[in-house]
């Protein structure tokens, strides 16, 4: 049993608080929405996701049961919402975009009520699958889902040439004739009129928040007591992001003040690293040149998560120092000798003058001179 | 003298694949140098002194070069970690207390980091560590200095420098010469 929720271009998703005509992108809440009701969830598109909940009956109940529970959650949300539920993903699909308000279609029902809807859906839903969803910084990301994507896409001028108009026109021709004059794409095309699915859904990743909070009984003073506190904290976070297989990309560590106050530093780690150790150390080294100003009753540290990098480790090769070693070194070395002072020459060419320039230590993986001479021809040098 | 037996050192250790640190207290090292005689920069930490330190503050640079040794060797993963002391003189260096360069030792013991100090004279000594003294034997054009200085900057280093080595203390008794040969500077 699959559920499909869209938030069409109109109402209350769609009016910007700038004035701006704007489409308001709702996608991460319909998400989260999906969500509550199975793991099981698939972004089609901005504002356009499906959830699976196969097997989920004695959870979420019977597909009409399913979608008063979607359409009352939306509600409460203030989220207008167009809500198919179908036993097919592709029926959902096609049914939101053309039908408002909570549909639920039977099992085997399916091709009946798809039947009536113009061939212009399908071109409607491949448009907003093929523009992808919305990121960060209104970049684009291709949709997971793409392998749902009609590949016959371009036929649909064919057969509306044809005399075809309905989906259900298109699900009652023969399979023979679509083979014979459009080939695979053609019978490909028709199943997915009849609302049958080719593919099998992928989930969306789980975007997880790695934060973590602690509020102090006796504010503490002192960076030797701050240090248990933050060790404790990224303790419990480190171990979180072992079960995402992530790493710390960039931590935040909020301390509260007595005076109400907020500390806030900020650590780029050189590379991702999930060891406590060093994520201390390093929150410690940055309290350590601006201490706070007043005792600590509240320590907040959040993570963002960034993949940590898998390398094949050499049974062969020199052992290396770890980057989490590194950054943590450093960071003492550049407290102790001070900023510039530590880490690799490089040779820099200024005229006839040559130099060199202080870089970051980053020793990298190490080439003999076959692997070297590899290297070289790959990058064309 | 002592700076092309740096060099070489860095250079063998880049060259198997090894990350390689140099605390330099007195700034001496010349990246150009070290690049010339096969060392990989890219895999050398470099830790700077101040550099020309008046006399006073001698003792607070050997103190920050010892925190940054001890430093680099707890972080592991280091071939050779190499302190270089040749710019001070054997009584600046007698005034660190013998228990830090016991805890050195044991710092390096069951390590992988090979620990190198470079001096005037034998300093940190133990009984699981090697001393073996460098001198210049016959040079043509090269400096004949005592003990080894490194080259300054900018200064013409030796043509052909011809040195001795000789193991002068070793957990199993050794009395072996060595003798070893520069590279041509113009080569």
């Amino acid at each position: 049993m699959f559920a499909c929720l869209y938030a069409p271009p109109r109402g209350l998703a769609f009016r910007s608080n700038d004035g701006v005509p704007r489409a308001k992108l709702v996608t991460d809440e319909l998400v989260r929405l999906a969500r509550e009701q199975s793991p099981c969830v698939e972004v089609h598109g901005d504002n356009l996701v499906v959830l699976d909940a196969t097997g989920l009956t004695h959870l979420v109940g019977d597909g009409r049961a399913l979608g008063a529970t979607l359409r009352r959650v939306a509600a409460d949300r203030r989220l207008y919402l167009r809500i198919a539920v179908a036993s097919t993903r592709t029926a959902a699909l096609l049914i939101v975009q053309a039908r408002s308000g909570l549909t639920v279609i039977e099992p085997g029902q399916e091709a009946a009520v798809l039947a009536s809807l113009p061939l212009d859906v399908v071109r409607a839903l491949a448009r907003r699958q093929a523009r992808g969803v919305t990121g960060p910084s209104r970049r684009r990301v291709p949709v997971a889902g793409a392998g749902l994507a009609i590949p016959a896409f371009a036929l649909l001028s064919t057969v509306r040439r044809w005399g075809m108009r309905t989906l259900g026109d298109l699900a009652q021709e023969s399979s023979v004739t679509l083979l014979e004059q459009l080939g695979a794409a053609g019978v490909a095309l028709q199943r997915f009129a009849r609302g049958e699915d080719d593919a099998s859904l992928i989930p969306a990743p789980i975007d997880q928040r790695f934060e973590s909070t602690l509020r102090l009984e006796t504010p503490v003073e002192g960076l030797e007591p701050l240090s248990f506190v933050l060790s404790r904290v990224f303790e419990t976070l480190c171990a979180r992001l072992a079960r995402a297989s992530a790493g710390a990309g960039l931590v935040h560590v909020r301390l509260k003040l007595v005076t109400g106050e907020i500390h806030a530093c900020r650590m780029t780690l050189a590379s991702p690293t999930r060891e406590p150790k060093a994520l201390r150390t390093l929150a410690r080294l940055d309290l350590e040149l601006r201490p706070p100003r007043a005792r600590v009753s509240e320590v907040t540290v959040v993570v963002e998560q960034a993949p940590t990098e898998r390398g094949q480790i050499s049974l062969l090769g020199r052992s290396q120092p770890s980057d989490a070693h590194i950054a943590t070194l450093m960071s003492r070395l550049t407290v102790l000798v001070g900023e510039g002072r530590c880490g690799s020459p490089a040779l820099v060419e200024s005229g006839d003058d040559p130099g060199f320039a202080m870089r970051a230590f980053s020793p990298g993986p190490h080439h003999n001179a076959a692997e070297r001479r590899t290297v070289l021809l790959k990058d064309g040098a | 003298m002592l700076a092309s037996v740096l060099a070489t050192v860095l250079a063998a250790a880049t060259g198997r694949g090894e990350a390689v640190a140099l605390i330099d207290p007195g700034d001496r090292f010349v990246p150009m140098a070290g690049a010339a005689s096969g060392l990989d920069l890219s895999r050398l930490l470099w830790v700077r002194g101040p550099g020309g330190a008046p006399p006073r503050d001698a003792a607070r640079a050997i103190l920050q070069a010892l925190a940054a040794l001890e430093l680099v060797i707890d972080a592991g993963g280091f071939g050779v970690a190499m302190l270089d002391l040749s710019h001070l003189s054997a009584r600046q260096i007698r005034e660190v207390p013998a228990t830090v360069w016991s805890r050195l030792c044991r710092r390096l013991e069951g390590g992988k980091t090979s620990g190198l100090l470079l001096g005037p004279e034998p300093t940190a000594r133990s009984s699981e560590g090697q001393v073996v003294m460098l001198r210049a034997s016959s040079s043509v054009g090269a400096s004949t200095a005592g003990g080894g200085r490194l080259h300054e900057a900018g200064t013409r280093p030796p043509l052909r420098a011809v040195w001795e080595a000789r193991v002068v203390q070793a957990h199993r008794s050794s009395d072996a010469f060595v003798t070893m040969q520069g590279p041509r500077a113009d080569a």
